[in-house]
């Protein structure tokens, strides 16, 4: 949190006039012998350049530079071979000249960091995200449009309120500077100023896997953010988790939506050890790992809760689970953004799901109902499907796999205070309806 | 300022009470029953009378984003308000009073996000009230309120600071970051503000004025309204005259509702010997106030301010007005948000010459180099972006566009790079793919 006397340490952090008298932001060598001699040194730019963990051989890499300024980081980046994409909120002239100087191929676009997502770019091995964090309105929300373009890593750096300190009180709740108007270096534009320990847990909270500090200096941290966990082991010698489900934690279906702000996946498997820490968890969906928030043991398992990761196009997904040390365990497989098309929905046969009679349930404290479904679509699930007995819809907590006919059981709860007699139940999903058969609904003898 | 420990902030949690409890408001019907959930109906009543909204809420729409059990939106629709309450997951024990009731609420659940797109059109009040700090991005989120507001928003919060924020009302605000537990051992809390940086998020997410309602505890609320105070009935200083508005990223009268940050920059005369402050000035968009960010005299003595656009306007031209907190309101311009451009049938180019020495069909590069002049035929929508200066081949960078004068011309300046090749070059104007026939400037 502010001390007294930040206001003034923070208005101090105001390089306009040196900008100004030097005329570039960025420093350049061109190829023609001439130097450009910009606010930012070229030492210092190459110094950071190399602090990147990146190849030296960009060849078949996308890099995106957010916010490219002058350019030095773009043109560097496709000097290295890489296919380069370079943005920014203003066209900036600057930029312009030294790509007909260089005959440079760099793709610039003046766009909104917020428009990022919309604009059709595909997705990037690298980005970067250089001194823009701290001038954005929505400084999670940046991370996590940048997150989404990344496949492999970003580098943030930013601004931060605390560069010399920062490990003095690590054990505090991370916090960031609120910037109304010109707090920040006399500039309109600067929004918000994060503690070191603030941007490396939004960086991660954004969806980043691994999230590692590679430097501070003049002011700024320097954050190098990964999608994909660390390589395995060589040898990996403990047993692999045995993975029993993987679902939504808010549908419990297999359905997931990019839309919702905060989409988490819920693993339940069995294993041998014990205790169960975040830490020991490595979940992917395709290559993307995502770090586990919690696990708790629930009955002879363990439950852990997962960001969904950021940036998953629509379709089908490969998710699986391993420890640090081990094997990944069976793998399950998620929609995302994926509408669940129904043909024709057909009903066989509905069962007591404890006696196994046809065309009826019994029903104590509750009565479980039994059927079994044809047309289901291949993305139906516990959410999408509904089952009506008469008016009521059932919950549904379970929907098979399809036998050889193509069709899937479904399970369904019916609640005790059903009036006995006989009522008209049907399946639906997304709009579709099956026909209807008669269920009786009986009441369980006290007696059993 | 005291720092917030892991552990104080893991000690704010209600759920082992609120399951006790089974409901979170508490509820009493017409028949005498009662029901009694976590926060005490006084409370809930206390809360509502501290509102700055009318007794008679008939006419008026209401949306309550986050609504829970739903007293709030159910109170706003006893006092003849038409209410419209979301909340991010079905909350049955909602719909259960919503039946006892027989209510006519409309409720959706709608991710808070989804909100701008749900079409559900605006709201005179919007109860806002213990959903800020659940949400992932704070100032998007009170952005988000702001356009779907027209009058006043109720905008209450979780607090850091609530019983000692008088202490360091002049430290720069700030908040907390929950990445995980931290708050209240839920994983679903994001942001703890102190009382100050709340204030400021209304601010810049576009309310004009934001008025603390109460702090206390862990908990503040703020009244966030989207219009100006009334004028003075009888001001006693002549009105300011505003001369131009224009967008403060690319010259002309174009705004975008999509980009993050849109400024209005406007050029006035003020009233004589008036003091200019951004304080003192009530900048009118749509009938929606907006602030000054800040003002500058320029060298002929009126002066240039720049304001936010206000959020979230829908397609369209509005009217632009501004007054000063002790005058009544200035001429009224106009501006286009979002309005497609017409393509012109034919341009026409008039006075080209330097912008320094006024001497037709030349231009000197000594010092910087501007080219001024007068163009007809644009249609009253025009930005820069639209429209191209092309010195022989260069395209020139435009620093302003103009209104039409009363010749039917309007101005425009460009500036002209300083390696442009001496001597004539053909000189055109572009606009929306029509071009101007071109003529002769010489560069000196």
């Amino acid at each position: 949190m502010s001390s007294p006397g930040a206001i003034e340490r923070r208005r101090r952090i105001d390089f306009s006039k040196e900008l100004a008298a030097k005329g570039w932001y960025h420093s350049f060598e061109l190829p023609d012998g001439t130097c450009i001699d910009g606010f930012m040194t070229l030492d210092q730019q190459k110094r950071r350049y190399a602090h990147f963990p990146i190849p030296d051989d960009l060849r078949g890499k996308r890099v995106l530079d957010i916010g490219a300024w002058d350019g030095w980081f773009s043109f560097e980046a496709e000097r290295h071979g890489a296919e380069v994409t370079a943005i920014d909120c203003v066209e900036m002239a600057s930029f312009l000249d030294i790509h007909a100087r260089l005959g440079s191929k760099v793709d610039y676009r003046a766009l909104d960091l917020y428009e990022l997502p919309g604009a059709g770019l595909g997705k990037f091995d690298i980005v970067f995200f250089l001194g823009v964090l701290y001038h954005v309105r929505h400084p999670l929300l940046a991370l996590e449009i940048v997150c989404a373009l990344t496949r492999d890593v970003a580098i943030v750096d930013s601004f931060v309120t605390d560069p010399d300190d920062w490990q003095d009180h690590a054990g505090e709740i991370p916090s960031m500077e609120f910037y109304e108007l010109d707090e920040l270096g006399n500039q309109f534009g600067n929004w918000v100023g994060p503690t070191v320990s603030c941007l490396l847990a939004m960086c991660r909270a954004a969806g980043f896997a691994r999230v590692e500090l590679l430097g501070i200096a003049d002011d700024h941290a320097v954050v190098a953010c990964y999608r994909k966990w660390e390589p395995a082991q060589a040898e990996l010698a403990g047993d692999a988790p045995e993975v029993l489900t993987i679902e939504n934690a808010r549908t419990n279906g297999i359905n997931f939506s990019t839309r919702k702000s905060e989409e988490y996946l819920t693993c339940v498997f069995r294993t041998a050890r014990d205790p169960v820490t975040p830490d020991m968890l490595r979940l992917q969906v395709d290559d993307f790992g995502a770090a586990c928030l919690f696990v708790t043991p629930q009955d002879d398992a363990w439950r852990a809760t997962f960001r969904l990761p950021p940036g998953l196009d629509p379709g089908w997904h490969t998710t699986r689970l391993r420890f640090r040390d081990s094997g990944f365990g069976r793998e399950l497989r998620i929609a995302v953004d994926l509408p669940p098309v129904p043909k024709q929905i057909q009903l066989k046969d509905a069962f007591d799901g404890v006696a196994w009679t046809k065309g009826e349930v019994k029903v104590g404290q509750r009565g479980f109902l039994s059927c079994w479904v044809g047309g289901l679509p291949e993305n139906a699930d516990r959410a999408n499907v509904r089952v009506l007995l008469g008016n009521r819809r059932l919950a549904v907590d379970y929907v098979g796999k399809a036998d050889a006919d193509g069709y899937r059981q479904v399970n369904t709860v019916v609640p005790g205070n059903v009036t006995p007699g006989e009522y008209e139940f049907r399946v639906e999903c997304a709009g579709v309806s099956s026909g209807t058969q008669t269920v009786t609904v009986r009441i369980q003898s006290s007696s059993k | 300022m005291q720092k917030t420990t892991r552990e104080a902030a893991r000690g704010l949690d209600f759920s082992q009470d609120l399951l006790a409890k089974g409901w979170y408001h508490s509820f009493e019907f017409s028949d005498g029953t009662v029901i009694d959930g976590y926060m005490p109906l006084a409370v809930q009543k206390e809360r509502y009378s501290r509102y700055p909204i009318p007794d008679d809420l008939s006419g008026k729409r209401v949306l309550d984003i986050g609504a829970w059990d739903g007293w709030f939106s159910f109170e706003a629709e006893r006092h003849g308000a038409q209410t419209i309450a979301i909340d991010c997951v079905e909350i049955p024990t909602f719909l259960q009073i919503h039946r006892r009731l027989g209510s006519k609420v409309d409720y959706r659940v709608l991710d808070f996000y989804e909100l701008p797109a749900a079409g559900l059109g605006k709201f005179d009040v919007v109860f806002f009230l213990g959903v800020l700090y659940h949400l992932r991005h704070p100032l998007l989120a009170l952005e988000i309120v702001c356009g779907l507001t027209t009058d006043v928003a109720i905008v209450e919060s979780f607090v850091i600071d609530g019983e000692t924020w008088q202490e360091h009302q002049n430290a720069i605000p700030t908040l907390e970051f929950y990445e995980t537990f931290e708050l209240g051992n839920q994983y679903d809390n994001w942001s703890g503000l102190t009382v100050a940086c709340m204030l400021a998020m209304c601010r810049a997410a576009g309310f004009v004025r934001v008025e603390l309602m109460y702090a206390g505890g862990t908990y503040a609320g703020a009244a966030c309204y989207r219009k100006w105070e009334p004028p003075p009935t009888q001001p006693a200083v002549a009105p300011p005259e505003l001369l131009f508005v224009s967008n403060g990223r690319i010259p002309g009268n174009c705004f975008s509702a999509g980009k993050s940050e849109e400024y209005l920059q406007c050029v006035f005369k003020a009233p004589i010997d008036h003091e200019v402050v951004p304080q003192v000035l009530r900048l009118e968009v749509a009938g929606f106030g907006t602030r000054a960010i800040y003002t500058q005299q320029r060298e002929d003595g009126s002066w240039a301010a720049s304001f936010r656009l206000p959020p979230a306007l829908d397609p369209g031209w509005y009217p632009v007005r501004l007054r000063f907190a002790d005058t009544g309101f200035s001429n009224e311009l106009r501006i286009a948000v979002d309005v497609p451009v017409k393509r012109p049938d034919r341009i026409a180019v008039k006075d080209a010459g330097d912008g320094k020495s006024w001497n037709r069909g030349e231009v000197s590069l000594a010092g910087e180099g501007f080219l001024s002049f007068w163009v007809s035929g644009l249609p009253e929508n025009r930005s820069a972006l639209d429209t191209r200066v092309l010195l022989g081949a260069i395209p020139l960078q435009i620093t302003w566009l103009g209104p039409d004068e009363s010749s039917g011309y309007c101005q425009i300046n460009a500036k002209v790079p300083p390696d442009v090749a001496k001597g004539p070059h053909d000189f055109q104007i572009r606009f929306a793919g029509v071009r101007s026939e071109s003529q002769v400037v010489r560069v000196l």
